[in-house]
């Protein structure tokens, strides 16, 4: 028996020798030892910590010989442990089911006899799928990843924290607090929210830099295996557990909410490893060492299913990070079930950590990874530019001359939705244009567009000049965002308590405010040459030469006449709705564009809310003419969203008086000097309730040159089919209304249901100079091609938002 | 007795002994080499088992054995039933799924078969504990090879006999009132003694109170220490429970608790059925079962009157009748208890016994044997 048993340890620890750069030897624990390894951690004495989630921690000090590991029990008693912090020797912080936990040895003999709970106020349902993992906030606190239950295990009786009925419906779910949250446990000892919507980030980590990073398993609302950079206050894509944020409260049963909603709320995964590469991430892992082998400063992502280790290659792009990744090791000498990594003093050596148990066939514990020295053919940088990549390889090649012609390069999308994971839709080949370069290299591709994913495969011919293939020759890149261009005149965004500031170039532009009104407008604007564009009434009351009329036409403003049963165009009468800011969702700033997407909750007049929106406006310019965009996504959260067919809708603007083409003496307007055109050739007054793409009206504003055109995207859908509808008036106001009446008084209606969201697109030119100048038509045609800002919500899911809509809509 | 029942029933009585005597196996004698109590850590053993000089602690899921979650949980949250949710469609269904008996954040202690107790870090109090076992964790952790959870329910499964459950609101008083009239207790953590076994400490208002448990004096006896930051004058007092205070300090409190339950748990889904009642199972349970700590068998006084030639003979009460001790007197007596009570004894010593018919009629048979 005692044979059988050291045979079987031997086989345990049996040393593997591997032909790449890299020697994996696996540590040898005792064979009746579970070694289910949730965290490990190195202290400065050389010792490793590692906590098993049967509930001992046990340490080590590695020697030469990993066979010979001999390991001592520190601590005991814990349940499911798959964080651990080494404060110092004797001296750790765990992150269990239950509690986050302080483990002291006192006396110093070696084991623990302390045990402080720092914190329980998280939930926990009794379900076993609710992980934990933890890391440094680097300023004496910490966060804390907790993950979902599962809809293959029960929840209990009496659960601990806060229970929620609506979170404990879908697939994964968050039926207690703070499930599906990063959450921070700050230097005070106080916990608080931090950022929602994850499903298992089985593993959290702070970068060199300071930013908070985790991974998340495949699943619902995933569509390959995500790498999120967690920013605070942040959505990151699993609506469960968004039951716990008080924002989205009014909206009603998160994973019912309109998916594209959630699209816009999601903080866009930084990578997507795909299936092929990754079945579901464990901890992210920063290489801090140069003599690991050449990627100093990359991620490493072990897989909790496959034998196989990802490196992702980061980038800042316009002002978020994204980027590459490629296989490092994916060799059957890795165990499967890999979640922690660790490196030691030495910098060559990485203990690689892996359990299985609960999820596949146990295969555990600890390995060692070694760089050997030799240089291993990788490519080692891979990054994008305005038109295509960049990368670098790790030796020279043998021959570049023919690169382009051994790489092919094809794209997908995944779709975001309560399906588990995704295919790779709406596939694309794309042709490699031009490369250039001799190391690093670079190619240009057709196609390059934002919210796609993009596989670039390196061919067999490729070598490098000692005659070898690339070890792993595929690279996914995670495109979410283009490079902008160099911009002359960059748009800049200053965000104040109530609203926003933008400038072009550092000149004034316009303001966007959020908070005093009962909804948000846009005003002033200034277009080229600082000439006031809208009219400052009823904002600013004593402008010479303003009419006061329509008080509710405030400058730029969105609105309805009667939606769902409730008015939101005049603001100012007492039975009106309101349409509240909730948050800021994102903001992008510093180049050619700037860019602000906010949630809104429409409400009627008692309070009660309607419906959602998500609005994305952007920002940018030149000196002739300044632009705006809006896409805005009405969102039916809480009923169907009925739109009666009237005149007053639905993006308004209000011109400076001089645009006006009719004056009027009465209300103190003497002198107009506007002009107007429509896209199909009507002008003057008579443009007032007829379809066009765009309307433009021109003139002089305080002497000078200038105008506002207002165009509304072909791909707005209405339920005629038809173009916009233009309210637009010789006084000065212009509104694209897509739910406009047949005759007036109304005489239909436009229904998004339930759980749907209806998207319109618009653009706001505002230039100075003439008419012909400022080339309307051209401006237009650009506008219809561009794509708007990228999706995950596309046709084939069921309830995609457009699936009600005419077919006939273009 | 022909020959079948006699396998018949020595079987069973090889199955009860199995999982209810204490006697069986002492801590010291270990069945498995790679237990706990023999290692210092867990192994891949699922049913892990501690001893006096090795206490095992472990943060787990516990059962909530129907204790009354309106008194004793009342700083948990209640789960609810939800509509089942097809993940192909998204959409819910008209069936439900039911929240299964648990408690979520608990920490088990077992001293081998002596003793093994769960406390609650929510509610800051003991929820029960239990004598010959401790908890079988095979549906939770699977087995070494496949590592796949058992069922639905994979709470872990008590196993042995069960002789004190909590009842009411918190027992500790402080100055006159049960700290359940205070804010939520926060549970601070524990401390490991010379002799591995923890101290818990919570903190209630201002006061910050630790309490260690351990064996009592006798078999299913649990001896208490409570002792507190302040001034405030600490009571144990829960209904149906008999304490008696060893020592009161101005900061201390020590105690014993007798029982107040009898509930054996088989970590079977299955229990182990007896089929025919026998004088043998009948002695065995009154060891097994911890009678034997109070009714003597040679008419010696104790807690309780003693058994020698009990049957038969006649029964003054504290409240009711005269009545002569028969078949139907013994059962209520050991499954109500309370309902009578013998002249010169304390009323409510003794605890409710849940047993099978047949165990009831053992013990019967076994009683009536003791002349």
């Amino acid at each position: 028996m005692k044979k059988a048993l050291s045979l079987l340890l031997f086989l345990n620890c049996i040393f593997f020798a591997t032909a790449s750069s890299y020697t994996i030897e696996n540590i040898a624990f005792p064979d009746d030892m579970p070694p289910e390894v949730g965290g490990l951690a190195f202290d400065k004495n050389g010792y490793l910590y590692a906590c098993l989630r049967r509930g001992d921690v046990v340490v080590t000090k590695p020697g030469k010989d990993p066979k010979s590991t001999k390991w001592k029990v520190f601590a005991t008693g814990l349940h499911n442990p798959m964080g651990m912090i080494l404060v110092g020797p004797g001296h750790l912080l765990v992150s269990q089911m239950a509690e986050l936990t302080e483990i002291i040895d006192t006396d110093k003999d070696g084991v623990a006899d302390r045990y402080n709970n720092l914190s329980t106020d998280f939930g926990i349902s009794g379900n076993y799928h609710e992980t934990n993992a933890i890391c440094r906030d680097g300023d004496g606190g910490y966060y804390i990843a907790l993950g979902t239950a599962s809809h293959n295990g029960p929840t209990f009786v009496s659960p601990r924290g806060d229970y929620s009925k609506d979170g404990r419906r879908g697939r994964n779910f968050s039926s207690n607090k703070l499930r599906g949250w990063v959450v921070h446990y700050d230097k005070k000892g106080k916990l608080h929210p931090f950022a929602s919507g994850f499903r298992m980030h089985n593993g959290i980590t702070q970068s060199p830099d300071g930013e908070i990073w985790c991974g998340d398993n495949q699943g619902d609302w995933r569509g390959g295996s995500p790498i999120y950079n967690v920013k605070n206050g942040s959505f990151n894509g699993h609506p469960s557990s968004l039951v716990w944020d008080p924002d989205l409260k009014e909206f009603g049963t998160p994973i019912f909410l309109p998916r594209k909603m959630l699209d816009d709320l999601h903080n866009q995964p930084s990578v997507q490893l795909v299936r092929k590469a990754m079945s579901s991430c464990g901890e992210p892992f920063f290489i801090g060492s140069e003599e690991f082998g050449p990627f100093k400063g990359q991620i490493l992502v072990p897989d909790e299913n496959g034998r196989r280790i990802n490196r992702l290659m980061m980038e800042k792009v316009d002002s978020a990070w994204q980027g590459a990744s490629a296989l490092f090791l994916n060799t059957k000498e890795l165990r499967a079930g890999g979640v922690r990594i660790a490196m030691d003093e030495s910098g060559e050596s990485i203990y690689y950590a892996s359990t299985a148990r609960g999820w596949q066939r146990p295969d555990e514990g600890i390995q060692r990874i070694t760089y050997n020295g030799k240089m291993p053919f990788h490519i080692k940088d891979f990054k994008l530019t305005t038109d295509g990549f960049k990368f670098w390889f790790t030796k020279p090649l043998k021959d570049s001359k023919e690169l382009a012609k051994n790489i092919n390069v094809r794209s997908f999308r995944f779709e975001y939705g309560y399906r588990y994971g995704s295919g790779e839709k709406d596939q694309k080949k794309h042709k490699i244009l031009k490369h250039k370069g001799n190391g690093p290299f670079e190619i240009s591709i057709d196609g390059l567009e934002a919210g796609r994913i993009y596989e670039i495969k390196f061919e067999p011919q490729i070598r490098s000049n000692s005659g070898e293939e690339i070890e792993n020759p595929t690279i996914h890149y995670t495109l979410n965002r283009l490079k902008r261009p160099s911009a002359k005149l960059p748009a800049t965004l200053r965000q104040s308590k109530d609203g926003f500031e933008i400038k072009i170039g550092g000149d004034f532009f316009a303001r966007y405010h959020f908070e005093k009104l009962a909804q948000p407008i846009i005003w002033p604007v200034h277009g080229p040459g600082n000439i006031r564009m809208l009219r400052d009434y009823p904002m600013k009351m004593d402008t010479a030469g303003e009419a006061k009329d329509h008080p509710h036409h405030r400058a730029i403003f969105i609105g309805h006449q009667k939606m769902s049963g409730a008015g939101f165009w005049h603001n100012q009468f007492k039975d009106s709705g309101s349409v509240k800011h909730i948050k800021v969702i994102e903001t992008r700033s510093g180049h050619d564009r700037a860019l602000i997407k906010t949630l809104n909750a429409w409400r009627n007049k008692e309070g009660k809310t309607i419906g959602g929106d998500t609005r994305t406006m952007t920002f940018g310019g030149d000196e002739i003419a300044r632009y705006l965009d809006l896409e805005i996504n009405m969102h039916a959260t809480n009923m169907d969203l009925v739109f009666t067919e009237f005149k007053d809708g639905f993006v308004g603007i209000r011109t400076h008086p001089d645009l006006r083409l009719t004056a009027s003496p009465k209300n103190g307007v003497n002198k107009v000097f506007g002009r107007a055109l429509n896209s199909e050739g009507t002008e003057g007054k008579k443009i007032w309730g007829k379809r066009a793409d765009w309307v433009h009206y021109f003139g002089m504003i305080e002497g000078k040159e200038a105008g506002i055109a207002f165009f509304s995207h072909p791909s707005n859908l209405t339920r005629k089919g038809e173009k916009s509808w233009w309210h637009a008036r010789d006084y000065g106001l212009i509104s694209a209304n897509p739910f406009a009446p047949e005759k007036i008084g109304g005489d239909g209606e436009h229904i998004v249901k339930k759980g749907q969201s209806l998207k319109l697109r618009y653009r706001l030119i505002f230039h100075r100079g003439s008419q012909k100048d400022v080339q309307i038509e051209k401006r237009f045609a650009e506008y219809a091609q561009d794509p708007g800002h990228p999706t995950s919500i596309m046709p084939g899911h069921p309830g995609f938002p457009e699936d009600y809509l005419s077919k006939k809509s273009k | 007795m022909n020959k079948k029942s006699t396998l018949a029933s020595f079987l069973a009585l090889i199955a009860l002994l199995m999982y209810s005597s204490p006697f069986c196996f002492s801590d010291q004698k270990v069945l498995n080499p790679t237990t706990y109590a023999e290692k210092g850590y867990l192994t891949y053993d699922v049913k892990p088992m501690g001893s006096k000089i090795r206490p095992l602690i472990m943060r787990t899921f516990a059962p909530s054995l129907e204790i009354n979650r309106e008194f004793v949980l009342p700083n948990h949250s209640r789960g609810t039933k939800s509509p089942k949710y097809s993940p192909s469609s998204g959409k819910e269904s008209t069936n439900f799924y039911e929240p299964i008996d648990g408690v979520p954040a608990t920490i088990a202690v077992n001293l081998g078969q002596t003793l093994s107790y769960v406390w609650d870090t929510t509610e800051c109090r003991l929820l029960y504990a239990w004598t010959d076992g401790f908890l079988d964790m095979k549906n939770y952790w699977g087995n070494r090879e496949s590592g796949r959870r058992r069922g639905f329910g994979y709470v872990p499964r008590l196993y042995g006999f069960v002789f004190y459950k909590a009842q009411g609101i918190h027992p500790l008083h402080l100055d006159g009132s049960s700290i359940s009239k205070r804010k939520a207790p926060r549970f601070k953590g524990y401390s490991l003694g010379a002799d591995r076994l923890p101290t818990f400490d919570y903190e209630v208002g201002k006061s910050r109170i630790s309490v260690k448990v351990e064996p009592g004096p006798s078999v299913q006896t649990l001896s208490i220490l409570f002792s507190t930051s302040d001034n405030e004058k600490m009571k144990f007092q829960s209904p149906n429970t008999q304490v008696q205070v060893i020592e009161e300090t101005a900061k201390s409190l020590h105690i014993v608790i007798r029982p107040n339950a009898g509930e054996r748990f088989s970590s079977e889904v299955k229990k182990e059925v007896i089929l025919k009642p026998t004088i043998e199972i009948g002695e065995s349970l009154y060891t097994s079962l911890g009678c034997i700590a109070c009714h003597s068998l040679d008419g010696g006084k104790n807690h309780g009157p003693t058994l020698k030639g009990s049957y038969g003979a006649k029964r003054e009460f504290l409240e009711s009748p005269v009545t002569l001790v028969d078949d139907a007197y013994i059962r209520e007596s050991i499954e109500k208890p309370t309902a009578k009570t013998v002249k010169g004894y304390l009323k409510g010593m003794m605890p409710p016994y849940k047993l099978q018919p047949a165990e009831y009629d053992s013990l019967i048979l076994f009683i009536k044997s003791v002349r």
